[in-house]
């Protein structure tokens, strides 16, 4: 049962919410804290580790930066930071940069949380209230009067 | 609170994004709605905390910046309410042109300086702000009167430290300030020739330090010597606290420079002297346009940045005017593309 040589890495299944499988290393996964807790917990031991708030898209793409940080040492550093550039920049729009924040939010992955929440603040800093509402669907509740109230409190922030 | 949310991002992803904003973008994004509204409001002294962090190079700036346009158009009734509260027999140095002159003359023929530093505590994570007025004699040139004030954002109030505090050396000017790692800093000299020191206000303890003192290098015959501050001004580079002197060719397109750069070590607050060094740099006006220099070294604090070897100042106060320098400091002395850095801007 032990497991002694490098390849024979214990390998995990995942499972995303809309059904699709996927079976990576141990290690791999563990850069998740959530399902490393869930692995010592023994939910590995039978089956499949199902991740109900992850669809099987966000989820290939996550574990395709857990595999790079896993294998990859510190003296790597530059090269990791150019890929993490890449990375973000293939996840393209910030529709699919919010689904994988959430996702690294859920899994409890820091470093991925970091970057892609680095990289949606990156987009948003310069943009106005108005364009990032629209970025993210975020409904204007105030009244005219409220509006105009917080906006002269913060107008320094405006000019 | 399960009204209206952000449809897209619950509110912890929020704060993440938040986090990582400057402070006027997360001020700017109070206005989405109210859920955003009052995470910011809910979260400040964590989001604070956390800024401080995240940018500490462009924090600075971000503090001059709130002074010069926030803080000193509103001063002189902040400081009228706390008169009015404590009756402060003193009240005649709170007047309000004294807030934004710097410099002014009062009925008793003393002449006022004045200076406003704003920070962060990180111990109770609390924005304050330090109002400090100098009265002399203009004739002798002595000291007649000096006041601290402190302002604390948590209790929304001024408490006054006369008798408590004193500002170091009996600064004869207090030219303005930058704020680093927190606390404002100043460049003071007690009479033109004397040793320049750097002092700070540590927002924490509520007193001032004298960081260090300014080692002068061999001047080699620059004209504005005159054993003053003139040409001299504090700012923060890479990080660092340091003094950036001009040096004046004259009417050509190229000002150099010489940068003290005070090195921080073990940690918060500790400099060590013996490390500070004198770098020199070139400061090129980046489109040909003097005033673009000029308008940066008006600005006290303007935030230099090393960008591919290629220092940029940029101004918050002048906005937009940025102005390029080129990094000469030790061996690296390369002459490339300096119409390439024309116009970059943070």
């Amino acid at each position: 049962m032990s497991i002694t040589t490098e390849n024979n890495e214990k390998m995990i299944t995942l499972m995303s919410s809309d059904g699709e499988e996927f079976v990576v290393e141990e290690a791999v996964a563990a850069q998740s804290q959530t399902i490393k807790h869930l692995i010592e917990d023994g939910c590995s031991t039978e089956g499949s580790i199902p991740l109900p708030n992850v669809t099987g898209r966000v989820l290939s793409e996550v574990i395709q930066y857990c595999k790079k940080h896993s294998s990859s040492d510190d003296k790597e550093e530059k090269e990791l930071e150019a890929w993490d550039a890449e990375f973000v920049k293939a996840a393209d729009d910030h529709v699919a940069l919010t689904d994988l924040m959430m996702a690294a939010n859920f899994l409890d992955i820091k470093g991925l949380l970091d970057l892609v929440a680095q990289t949606l603040a990156n987009m948003i800093t310069g943009k106005s209230p108005e364009e990032v509402r629209r970025m993210w669907n975020i409904k204007n509740d105030f009244t005219p009067e409220e509006a105009e109230k917080v906006r002269k409190e913060n107008q320094w922030a405006f000019e | 609170m399960e009204e209206v949310r952000t449809e897209l991002v619950p509110d912890e992803n929020c704060l993440d994004i938040l986090s990582k904003l400057p402070a006027k973008s997360v001020v700017r994004f109070m206005c989405l709605n109210k859920s955003w509204h009052n995470l910011i409001l809910d979260n400040r002294p964590y989001l604070a905390d956390l800024h401080y962090s995240h940018h500490k190079s462009s924090y600075a700036t971000d503090c001059n910046y709130l002074v010069e346009r926030v803080i000193k158009p509103v001063l002189p009734s902040l400081l009228e309410a706390e008169d009015d509260d404590n009756n402060d027999e003193e009240a005649v140095n709170h007047e309000g042109k004294s807030a934004q002159e710097r410099s002014s003359i009062t009925d008793e023929g003393y002449e006022c300086k004045s200076s406003i530093g704003f920070g962060f505590c990180q111990v109770n994570k609390d924005f304050k702000v330090v109002y400090v007025v100098i009265l002399y004699d203009p004739g002798t040139n002595e000291m007649a009167y000096q006041g601290v004030d402190v302002y604390s954002l948590a209790s929304d109030s001024w408490k006054s430290l006369i008798d408590i505090v004193t500002v170091p050396l009996d600064a004869y000017d207090l030219p303005p300030h930058i704020t680093f790692d927190g606390n404002p800093h100043w460049m003071v000299q007690k009479q033109k020739g004397d040793p320049i020191f750097i002092i700070s206000f540590d927002f924490c303890t509520e007193q001032f330090r004298t960081i260090s003192k300014v080692q002068l290098p061999g001047l080699g015959g620059y004209e504005y010597d005159l054993g003053g501050m003139e040409g001299m001004e504090l700012c923060t580079y890479k990080d660092m606290v340091c003094i950036y002197r001009r040096r004046d060719r004259g009417g050509v397109r190229v000002f150099d420079c010489e940068l003290w750069v005070l090195k921080v070590c073990d940690g918060r607050n500790n400099y060590s002297v013996d490390e500070s060094y004198w770098a020199e740099a070139s400061f090129l006006a980046g489109s040909g346009d003097i005033t673009e220099v000029q308008a940066s070294e008006a600005c006290p604090g303007s935030d230099l940045r090393p960008i591919d070897g290629v220092c940029i100042t940029y101004d918050y106060i002048y906005k937009g005017r940025a102005a390029s320098a080129r990094e000469s400091s030790s061996s690296t002395k390369e002459e490339k593309n300096d119409q390439g850095t024309d116009g970059k801007k943070e």
